[in-house]
Order: structure tokens, then C-alpha cells, then sequence
């Protein structure tokens, strides 16, 4: 293992929960797609499930300390190629995915009625610089980063509780166990951070396995928490706001201190800029598969420049926006690149050696 | 050289967004800080007065802060409210807005349209409070020529009706979710000005259906939804027994509703009433004994479980509304009963109430070591 | 290579050409004597040697006990009266001569010798040893560092009565030739970061060396960071302390500070009085210190943020009172506020070059100038003020962090007017990021928490009581990765 670029497992947990929880803010989905508020407190069950399962061929990688492109390198390094490309472009389709987002609830929250070209821009460069720094540094900085946003869930969610109204919730599976089962797929789907684990596996010191799968729980703890106090203490009124969780941080207040929601959506920034900054330099370091001489820096930058004009396409308007979001296409996406990539190449490396030692016989 | 530049060029185009409102930003100075909002309609569309901060005559060294009355118009509340800007210069905030008056006519045409724009806009509190008057809201600040009402009176009155069990005050936030379910009901507290004190009182409750005004509480059957929310808190009871009339204040009324779907659907709600002795009218300075004591006790208990009884006939009975919303309880608790039972549950329930209130008379004013 | 110059068998050569290398400079003396009736030379730089030492343990028995009359001493009865109690060197190459007439040495030449004697009688100029003026300490020891290395290490050496202790001494400035200190517990320090101090050390090209803290930037590392890896103290109980941790030390002479390699963002909040404290007293004022650093860097731009992009999050009231102050303000919030902190920046320079009498007229002058005269001329508004008060008296809590607090501080500000709240959190990423990114010596400088150590939490923030932390012993080696 190379000890400079490892970062440890609970660094790389934090990157995660940095990384999901800006989507959890910012959750903006078809009014079709949304989930039954009776079934999102239980949504961490299935959540976890899926996510066991999907992660199973990432800890075989984990185990084994080696990244897909380890294994594709054995089989054909032409694959490795054709795998880094689609890699580089899964992470930067990511890092705008996460701007997009930014973009649209900045623009309807903290910047009404603006061009949100600049802030965008700010924030694409700042993620640029951060990106180039190293992973180690935004595994560093996502650890604070992440003490910090759940300081601000806490205190988010013990002061609106006093407001739960247990008359706000709706029974669970109204919509059925299978409709609930497929929500959570859908969650699970919609964490394509999971992916990172697929070429990170030898940089990571500690059990990863071990990690993940409390990551995965704690998660889906923290998400259920919330929709379930958003739920009770929004009810009906949350349900048609547009962003939900930060519905509730309007509603947060400690004394003399109220509305501070905007401080708290200035501290989704920080999330923003750990996430895009993390997609943007595995993004890179695949790109650096492919042409090993280039440099790194210069990569993430042309990445970060991709990234930011895709973000400027996607955050035109919310429905477009959310319709990309809620497509199927992000599904297939997620298990063929996370699922069945790695199953198929772990096949085809076993049959490779197969091969290879009836051949030596 | 090469990065001093580049600093140089991204430093140079943040200071040329900076103050030019290139995001949005705004002086202070710039600003209508809008402390009440009032909302009339006619058919000519709405009737915004607004209560801004007067920040040209204020001084700064003093601890109060004029305040001036603007009023617009437009067929829609977005219409009245993009006149702002141009009739003042400044930008509206609204998110300092202690509450949002609404006149009668505004709240009998319905609340749904002018709520959906405050719904949209995240500049406004989600917790801003709600409350309609009897007469039109653009005469409850005052006028121009009078005294206005400081807004932070007007939320004091609101505050103190609702600490004292004489109104039920609401947030917006939940005033919406109770109007968007097809099962609940809302309600806000109804101000009244005393014209001759230049006061604001807050006794009694508004109901809605479909998001119009259409029934109105006294202040016996506010006291009772009170009991049944279980907010009732600080209210003053006078009951008499046979030594005379005792004045006591419910610290604290605690509900617990245990709801039954079976074939005889029965609502027990259970109050448990902690209270407290303040006068005791018998014509002299007297001590109470266990034996008075225990009597104040059951003379409040019937007293509440009366006004419970009558409330609960009101709503359920007469009004058909859901003001504990045990509707959706009963969904939440029963979910495959839910389909079958549908609204007829109300008037099963109404049949079905029982109420149990236990009291525990705390202090009695003069107690003995 | 060129051949070094050796010492002339003549004393008159000898005593000329060390006239002719420090060019006749007045402080150089030369006395001509006779040792044991051999002829003899002494040369010293006034003022850089002690007048005492030298006519008690040098002078008299060399001149006055040698029989008169006598034939000439041999060398070893020469070297038998010369050793009597000083130090004693000889050398054959005069370049050592001139660098030991710099150190305060005096020189011996005697006549057919071919060598010279070097007498270790400095007796130059010194401060006394007396309490740090910039790390004052209510509980802790009062003595700090003077600005000569012998004594800086015989002041560590007796907090660290050790063998493990080890000075390695340097020599730097191509010019000045300043000796510096290396210092170090040979059994805690890990192999590879000495390797690397010395390393850097050893690159540091400078023409004098003006003191410990120039040397900085050289153990620094790359890229240049807001924040310097590289710790300083006064104290020679704290820097006893880091090196206990494995860290290494270094002192140059001239300087009262030494450099503690490496530091970590973490020291900024403590300090020795934390140790003297009870737990809960020294957790509660090193969170102080941290929400200090906090305010002073982000305070005033987070205010003009909140205000002109937030203002929501102010409570009504105190809305109203700020709405109608600034609303009587020529300026911009934001201009209000770089204006308000330049002069502040202003005041506390002046403050802190001007002599002392001067210095405290300025700050009154600033004060009152500045402060009051400002507001009632309503230039600037009084909850500016206020800010800028909160600022300054936070800046004051962790003074050593001041010079990367205050282009922070300016940046955020600008930020926070741009673009509000998600300006200035950017602002605050990146910061985060450059914190994130220092590791000069593999040891991140955002240790223990990010990497998170459980085992150094024990002593970082919250610190456990010294029992526990007896037992712990913490090293600086096992921050390395997380």
C-alpha cells in the first residue's frame, strides 16, 4: 500500500456522509418519484440492505487490497482504458450533478433571482484547488467537515423537536413493501459515492469493510431521522416545499438565535466543495490511467471546467433538473458501473488464471 | 508572476461584484424591514398595509424605533407586494414579520392564495404567525394620523391570549399543513382593538374550512379547545362549592388520547390538570383544609370535563371538525381499518367521547409547614 | 578547493595579517607579552571578551609567575599553565582564528609556535534571563530564553537532565555564521524527521541570520501555507515539553525564541498555564481560544455577510438597532468594514513600533480618534465598532496566529460582501483545505483531528488530568497517519 496516498477508512466514511448528506439537503425529485412520508423513517433498513448487497463486489476488491483497474489491467489493459474513461466520466457527471444542485438551492434560497454564474464558478475553482491538493487532503478536510455538519443536523433536529406532532405522520408501506423496497434501491442508486470505493480499495488503511457498512447504517439513520422530524414537524406544509430539510432549519431556533438557515445552508458549501473536489480527483487519477504522462493538476482542471459547464446545462431549471435526476438512467448507470463492472471483470480475471494455469499444466 | 495575476484578475472581479447587488445582497439601509403584515380583499383584489421601520427618523442612540404605515394594492398579493420597490426604493424583507393579519373579508374569500405566496417565498418566516380581525386589517395598526400599534404589542397580545389559554395562536407553517389536509382544521387566534385604549386583545378563535373563515369560538369553547390540543396553560377557572367561589389557574392541562377501532369506535381522552389556588371569595381570610381542598378539586374537574364535553359536541357533533385530529391518528394507529372507516369515523367518535380529567390542586395560597 | 592559511612560526606576520583581515578595525586588540619568556601575542574584539577572566585565569599566570631570567618554557609546561581551568583549543588555520575573535575568543600567538591558543573567555554583552514578554504564564515557570545559545541550552538542559537530550550545532549564514542548535531527545524523535530538519536546515541560504524565526520558512516546507507548520516559543519549559513529544528544537543564537518542528495548528490553543489549570478549566479556555481565532478571522465577515445578504438571521430587535445605524453610513457595510480594520491593522502597528510612552498615546489616539469621533461623525457606524472591537480583543487571545488571522480576515470580508454567507464559507473551505493540505514532515498539521488520534485527544482540546497523561505519553511519531 502506498502510504502517502492512503487515507484511512474513517476518513473515507466521512467522505461519504460529506458527499450523500449534500444530496439529502438538496433533495429535489419529481413530484412522481417522491417517497411515501410513511415509509421514510424506515427507509434506513432497506437502505442498508441495498447498500450491503451492492457493496459486495467492492469488498471483494477491499479484500483483495486491489482497484478495478487492478483487475482490468490483468485481464487487458485496453479495458483498463475503456474503464478509466468511463470512470473519469461517471465522476465528473457527479461533481456537476453536485453543483447542480448547489446551483439550484442557492438560486432559490440564498441568492433570489440572480445569475448564479459566478458563485458557480467561485465554487468549481475552489473545488479545483482543493482537488489538486490531494486526496489526503480532502479526506482531511471532509472529517471536519463532517463533525461540523452533523453539529448542525443535531442541532437542527433537538431544536425543532419540540415541535413533532405525532398526527403529522402517515402510516408506512400505504404505497406497499414493494414500492418501500424499490425507494430504497432508489437511495442506494443515488449514492454513486459508493463507486469511489471500487478504485480507492488498496489506498485504504483500516477494515473498510467493517466501515462501509456502519457508514451505510448511520446514514440511513441520519436520513430516516430527518425525514421522519421533517415530516412531524412540517407535515403537510413540508411535504410541498421544494427543499424540506432546510424547510426545517428555518424552523430551527435557540433563544435569540432564529433563522439561522442561511449559515446553515453556507455550511452545505462546505460539503459541495469536499464533494466536488473528491469526484473531481478520482475523476482525475482515472484520467491519469489513461495517459499516465499527463499531469494530474492539468486533469482536474480541464475535469473541473467539464464539470462546471455541465453544472450550467443541468441547473437551467428545476423540473428538466429533477427529471435527470429521477431517470432510470441513473440506476442502470450505478449497477453497471458499480455492480456488475466489477463482478464482471472479477469473472473474467478468474478465468483468465484458469486459463492460464490449465495452459502451464 | 504568472499566480500574482491571476489573483490579481479574480480579486479585481470579486470587488466588481462586490456592492453592486451583483447576488442579490442589500444595505440594510436599502431595505423596508417590514415588522406586520395586514391583508384586506375586495374585489378589487388585495389590500397590503404593511408596518415598516422608519429608519430615517430613527435615532440611533434611542431604544425605540418609528415605525410608518405603507399600503398597497394589486389584483394579486405578488402584484401589491411588487409595488414596493417601486413606490418606496427599497427592497421588502419580510422575514422580520412578527405575524401576518389578515382582515375579515380576506379571511371569509379564503387564505389559500395569499398563503401559497408566502409559502414561495423563502425570504418570509415558515413560523410567522397568523391571525384575522373582525373589522378590515389596514385600520388595526392605525392610520396615519393616530398612534399606530407597535407590531411587537400585537404579538405580545397574541403571546400572552395564547400563554393565558384565551387564544391559540398558530404558525404559518402549520396553519398551511392543517389546511391542506382533507381531515384537519385550522384555526388562528381573532385580535381585537380596544379604539379607545389604543389596545390589542386576543380572546377568541377563528375556524376554516377549505381555507375560508366560517365558524367562530367563544371564549369558554376556545378554553376547550385549548383542553382538547392540550395547550391550556395559565388559564383562570372560577368554580364555586359549597364554601364559596374559588378562582384557580390551570398551570398545566397534559391530554392523552387513546383512540379504539373497534366495533364501538371510542375516543378516552385522559387530562390531567395541575392548578392552582389563587382566590378563595368567602367574605374573610381563611384557611383551606384537606376537605375544601378536595371539594376546589372535583368542582374543577366538573367544571373541565363540562367545558370538554361541550367543545368536543361543537366540534365534532355540530361542526363536524377534527380539531384533534384524530383522524389521522386513527390512520396512523389503524392504517387497514383507514379505507373502510374513511370521514365517517367523526361521527362515530362523536358518539364515542369520553373524557377523564384528574386535577391535583398544587398550591392553595396559604400552605402550612 | 582553496588551501586554508596556516599560522606563521613568526608572531609579528601572525599579528599583521589579522590586522590586515579584520582591515584595522578598531575593536581588534593586539598586546604584545612574553609567556615564560617566550614572546608572545594576545589578540581579542573588544567587548566580546571579559576583561576579569582574562587578567585573573589567563594574564597573570602566564606573565607574572614565569621566572624572569628563566629559559623558555616547553610546550607541555606551557600547556600545563594555559589548561589551568579554561578552555583551551589550538589550531594551526587562520580562518578558525578570525571565527573564534568573532565568538569572543582571545588569541594566543607565540613566537616559533605555528599555532595559535584559542581561550574560551566570552564575556560579551547579555541579556539576564528573564519572564517572556510575549508568552506570559499566571501559574506555570517564569524564566524564558535570552538571546545567547549557551544559555538558551543550558536552560533546556536543566529542565531535561538527560543524556537522550542532544544539541547538534550548526552553523548558519554565509556571512554572519550564526550557531545554531538543533536540540532533540535522541529516543522519542522519529530517525526521519530529524533527518528532514537538518536537511532543510542545511539548504537555508542566508546572509546573516537575523534570528530563529528567519529560519522558518526554510522548515516550513512547500507549498506556502496561510498557516506556518513551524512552531515558536520563549518558554524553555514549553519547548522541553514538544521535545518530550519527539519533536525537534532549534535554537540560534541571538534569538530568544526557539523553533519547535513541527507544529500543529493544535499548540496555537495551548498553553503551559493549561497544565497548571484543572481539567475542566483548561478544556473550557482552550475552546476560548479556538472560538476566538473563530471570531477574529471570521467575525466581521460573516457580519457583513448576515446584513447584506442575511439579514433574517437577526433577531428583530437587534436588526432595528443595526438597520438605523448603518442606515446613516456614507459607506458600503463592506467598505465600512475594510476601512474600520485597515485603520485598526494601522493603530496596532503604530502600537507596536512606536517606544512604549508613544505607543500607548497611539492606541488612545486610535481609540478615540478612530472609535468615537467616527461614529459621531457618522462615518462609521457603532455596531462596526463593536465589531471591530470583538475582533481585535479575540485577535489578542492567540497571538501568535495573528499574522495569518489578518489577511483572512480581509479576504472573508470581501467574500462575505460579494457573495453573502456562501462566500465566506468558500472562503472558510478553502482555508479548511490549506490546513488539510500542510504536512511538511508527514505529520498533518490538522492532527489530532483530522487525522483523528483517539490516544492524542487525550492532551488536545480536552485534556485529561496529569495522572493519565503520565501514562500515556504521547509522540508526535504516531500522529504520522490516520
Amino acid at each position: 500500500m502506498n502510504e502517502k496516498n492512503s487515507i484511512g477508512a474513517f476518513q473515507l466514511c466521512c467522505l461519504f456522509f460529506v458527499s450523500r448528506v449534500l444530496a439529502l439537503f438538496t433533495f429535489i425529485l419529481p413530484e412522481s418519484e417522491r417517497l411515501a412520508a410513511g415509509d421514510r423513517p424506515l427507509l434506513f433498513l432497506s437502505f442498508f440492505v441495498f447498500g450491503l448487497i451492492v457493496l459486495l463486489p467492492a469488498f471483494v476488491l477491499c479484500k483483495r487490497k486491489e482497484s478495478v483497474f487492478d483487475l482490468t489491467d490483468r485481464v487487458s489493459p485496453n479495458l483498463t482504458r475503456f474503464c478509466a474513461v468511463l470512470f473519469a466520466i461517471g465522476a465528473v457527471w457527479n461533481a456537476a450533478v453536485g453543483l447542480a444542485r448547489v446551483s439550484l438551492f442557492a438560486g432559490t434560497v440564498l441568492f433570489e433571482g440572480v445569475s448564479l454564474t459566478l458563485p458557480m464558478l467561485g465554487l468549481t475553482v475552489s473545488s479545483v484547488i482543493v482537488a489538486v491538493k490531494g486526496r489526503e487532503t480532502v479526506a482531511r478536510a471532509a472529517v471536519i467537515v463532517a463533525g461540523l455538519l452533523i453539529f448542525v443536523f443535531l442541532f437542527v433536529l433537538v431544536t425543532t423537536a419540540k415541535d413533532f406532532d405525532v398526527a403529522n405522520l402517515e402510516p408506512p408501506f400505504e404505497n406497499g413493501v414493494l414500492s418501500f423496497m424499490k425507494q430504497g434501491l432508489l437511495a442506494v442508486a443515488r449514492t454513486p459515492e459508493l463507486g469511489a470505493l471500487l478504485l480507492l480499495a488498496p489506498n485504504v488503511k483500516g477494515n473498510v469493510r467493517k466501515s462501509t457498512s456502519l457508514w451505510l447504517l448511520f446514514f440511513g439513520i441520519t436520513a430516516s431521522a430527518s425525514f421522519l422530524i421533517i415530516t412531524g414537524v412540517t407535515g403537510a406544509f413540508g411535504e410541498r416545499q421544494m427543499f424540506q430539510l432546510y424547510t426545517l432549519t428555518t424552523l430551527s431556533k435557540l433563544g435569540a438565535m432564529e433563522r439561522m438557515d442561511d449559515i446553515f445552508a453556507a455550511v452545505w458549501v462546505l460539503a459541495a466543495l469536499i464533494r466536488t473536489a473528491f469526484f473531481l480527483g478520482l475523476g482525475g487519477e482515472s484520467v491519469t490511467r489513461v495517459f499516465p504522462k499527463t499531469s494530474l493538476k492539468h486533469v482536474i482542471v480541464i475535469l473541473g471546467a467539464a464539470a462546471f459547464g455541465l453544472c450550467l446545462l443541468m441547473s437551467g431549471s428545476v423540473v428538466t433538473f429533477a427529471d435527470v435526476l429521477a431517470s432510470d438512467g441513473n440506476v442502470v448507470m450505478f449497477v453497471s458501473f458499480i455492480v456488475l463492472l466489477p463482478v464482471v471483470v472479477l469473472i473474467a480475471e478468474r478465468m483468465k488464471q484458469k486459463r492460464e494455469r490449465n495452459r502451464l499444466k | 508572476m504568472k499566480k500574482i495575476i491571476c489573483i490579481f484578475i479574480l480579486f479585481c472581479i470579486l470587488l466588481t461584484s462586490v456592492g453592486c447587488d451583483a447576488l442579490g445582497g442589500h444595505e440594510l439601509g436599502q431595505r423596508l424591514i417590514i415588522e406586520a403584515i395586514g391583508i384586506d380583499s375586495d374585489e378589487n383584489g388585495y389590500l397590503l398595509t404593511l408596518q415598516a421601520l422608519d429608519l430615517k427618523n430613527t435615532d440611533p442612540s434611542g431604544s425605540k424605533h418609528p415605525t410608518k404605515l405603507l399600503r398597497f394594492r394589486g389584483k394579486t398579493l405578488g402584484d401589491a407586494f411588487g409595488g414596493i420597490a417601486g413606490a418606496t426604493g427599497l427592497t421588502p424583507l419580510y422575514s422580520q414579520a412578527r405575524f401576518i393579519l389578515f382582515g375579515r373579508s380576506a379571511a371569509e374569500t379564503g387564505l389559500g392564495a395569499p398563503l401559497d405566496f408566502f409559502m414561495r417565498e423563502y425570504n418570509a418566516r415558515s413560523d410567522v404567525l397568523i391571525a384575522v380581525t373582525d373589522g378590515p386589517a389596514s385600520d388595526f395598526f392605525g392610520s396615519d394620523d393616530n398612534e399606530t400599534i407597535a407590531a411587537e404589542e400585537i404579538e405580545l397580545a397574541m403571546e400572552s391570549g395564547s400563554n393565558t389559554g384565551q387564544c391559540a395562536k398558530i404558525p404559518l407553517y402549520c396553519f398551511v399543513s392543517l389546511s391542506l389536509s382533507e381531515s384537519d382544521t385550522a384555526y388562528c387566534p381573532i385580535l381585537k382593538k380596544d379604539e379607545k385604549q389604543n389596545t390589542v386583545t386576543c380572546h377568541r378563535t377563528a375556524f376554516f374550512r377549505d381555507g375560508k373563515w366560517t365558524d367562530t369560538t367563544d371564549e369558554r369553547l376556545t378554553e376547550g379547545f385549548l383542553l382538547l390540543q392540550g395547550e391550556l396553560k395559565n388559564a383562570t377557572v372560577t368554580v364555586h362549592t359549597n364554601d364559596g367561589a374559588f378562582t384557580l389557574r390551570v398551570i398545566n392541562a397534559e391530554r392523552e388520547i387513546k383512540l379504539s377501532g373497534d366495533a364501538n369506535s371510542q375516543i378516552i381522552m385522559n387530562v390531567k390538570v395541575v392548578a392552582d389556588v389563587i382566590e378563595y371569595e368567602s367574605g374573610g381570610f381563611y384557611d383551606l383544609g384537606e376537605e375544601e381542598v378536595n371539594a376546589v378539586g372535583s368542582a374543577l374537574k366538573k367544571e373541565l370535563e363540562s367545558i370538554l364535553k361541550d367543545a368536543f359536541q361543537t366540534f365534532y357533533t355540530d361542526w363536524n371538525m377534527d380539531v384533534c385530529r384524530l383522524f389521522r391518528r386513527f390512520r396512523l394507529l389503524h392504517p387497514n381499518k383507514y379505507s373502510s372507516y374513511n370521514y365517517t369515523i367523526l361521527e362515530d367518535f362523536a358518539d364515542g367521547f369520553i373524557c377523564y380529567v384528574s386535577v391535583t390542586v398544587r398550591r392553595t395560597g396559604r400552605e402550612q409547614m | 578547493m582553496e588551501r586554508p592559511v596556516l599560522i606563521h612560526a613568526d608572531v609579528k606576520t601572525n599579528t599583521d595579517e589579522l590586522k590586515r583581515r579584520f582591515h584595522n578595525s578598531f575593536d581588534l586588540t593586539v598586546r604584545e607579552l612574553t609567556v615564560g619568556g617566550v614572546c608572545a601575542a594576545a589578540a581579542a574584539l573588544e567587548g566580546m571578551c571579559s576583561d576579569e577572566i582574562i587578567a585573573e585565569t589567563l594574564l597573570k599566570p602566564l606573565t607574572n609567575e614565569s621566572p624572569q631570567g628563566k629559559t623558555a618554557l616547553t610546550e607541555y609546561e606551557l600547556e600545563a599553565r594555559l589548561y589551568k581551568g579554561m578552555g583551551v583549543q589550538k589550531t594551526c588555520a587562520f580562518d578558525e582564528v578570525c571565527e573564534a575573535l568573532c565568538r569572543g575568543f582571545l588569541v594566543l600567538f607565540l613566537e616559533n609556535a605555528g599555532f595559535a591558543y584559542l581561550f574560551s573567555v566570552q564575556g560579551y554583552p547579555k541579556k539576564a534571563v528573564e519572564e517572556p514578554q510575549t508568552e506570559q504564564n499566571e501559574r506555570g515557570a517564569t524564566e524564558g530564553f535570552t538571546d545567547t545559545l549557551r544559555d538558551n541550552t543550558a536552560l533546556l538542559r536543566r529542565r531535561l537532565q538527560t543524556p537522550f537530550l542532544v544539541f547538534e550545532k550548526l552553523e548558519l549564514g554565509r556571512t554572519a555564521h550564526t550557531p545554531v542548535a538543533i536540540c532533540y531527545l535522541s529516543d522519542r524523535t522519529p530517525a526521519d524527521l530529524l533527518e528532514k530538519v537538518r536537511n532543510r536546515l542545511s539548504v537555508a541560504k542566508l546572509d546573516t541570520l537575523t534570528g530563529a524565526i528567519s529560519l522558518r520558512p526554510f522548515l516550513d516546507g512547500t507549498p506556502p501555507s496561510l498557516f506556518s507548520s513551524t512552531g515558536f516559543t520563549q518558554r524553555p519549559d514549553k519547548l522541553a515539553a514538544k521535545l518530550t513529544e519527539g519533536r525537534v528544537g532549534v535554537l540560534a543564537d541571538g534569538s530568544p525564541f526557539a523553533l519547535i518542528v513541527p507544529g500543529l495548528l493544535i499548540d496555537y490553543f495551548q498553553a503551559e498555564d493549561d497544565y497548571a489549570s484543572n481539567v475542566f478549566y483548561s478544556f473550557f479556555i482552550r475552546i476560548l481560544r479556538a472560538v476566538s481565532f473563530l471570531i477574529s478571522a471570521a467575525l466581521p465577515g460573516l457580519f457583513v455577510a448576515v446584513c447584506d445578504f442575511h439579514p433574517e438571521a437577526l433577531p428583530p430587535g437587534i436588526m432595528a438597532d443595526i438597520a438605523a445605524a448603518e442606515a446613516r453610513t456614507p459607506f458600503s457595510l463592506m467598505t465600512e468594514a475594510l476601512l474600520i480594520h485597515l485603520v485598526y491593522e494601522i493603530v496596532r502597528e503604530a502600537g507596536l513600533r512606536m517606544p512604549r510612552a508613544v505607543g500607548h498615546a497611539v492606541s488612545i489616539v486610535g481609540a478615540l480618534a478612530v472609535g468615537n469621533a467616527a461614529v459621531e461623525a457618522g462615518l462609521i457606524a457603532a455596531p462596526m465598532l463593536l465589531i471591530v472591537a470583538l475582533t481585535a480583543v479575540s485577535s489578542a487571545v492567540v497571538p501568535k496566529l495573528n499574522e495569518s488571522v489578518a489577511p483572512i480576515r480581509f479576504c472573508l470580508i470581501i467574500l462575505g460582501g460579494a457573495a453573502g454567507s456562501f462566500g465566506v464559507f468558500l472562503g472558510i473551505g478553502l482555508l479548511l483545505a490549506d490546513v488539510c493540505a500542510t504536512s511538511p514532515y508527514g505529520i498533518p498539521f490538522s492532527a489530532p483531528f483530522s487525522p483523528f488520534s483517539n490516544k492524542a485527544q487525550a492532551d488536545s482540546l480536552w485534556r485529561r488530568n496529569m495522572k493519565m497523561l503520565g501514562e500515556i505519553r504521547q509522540k508526535i511519531g504516531d500522529l504520522k497517519f490516520g
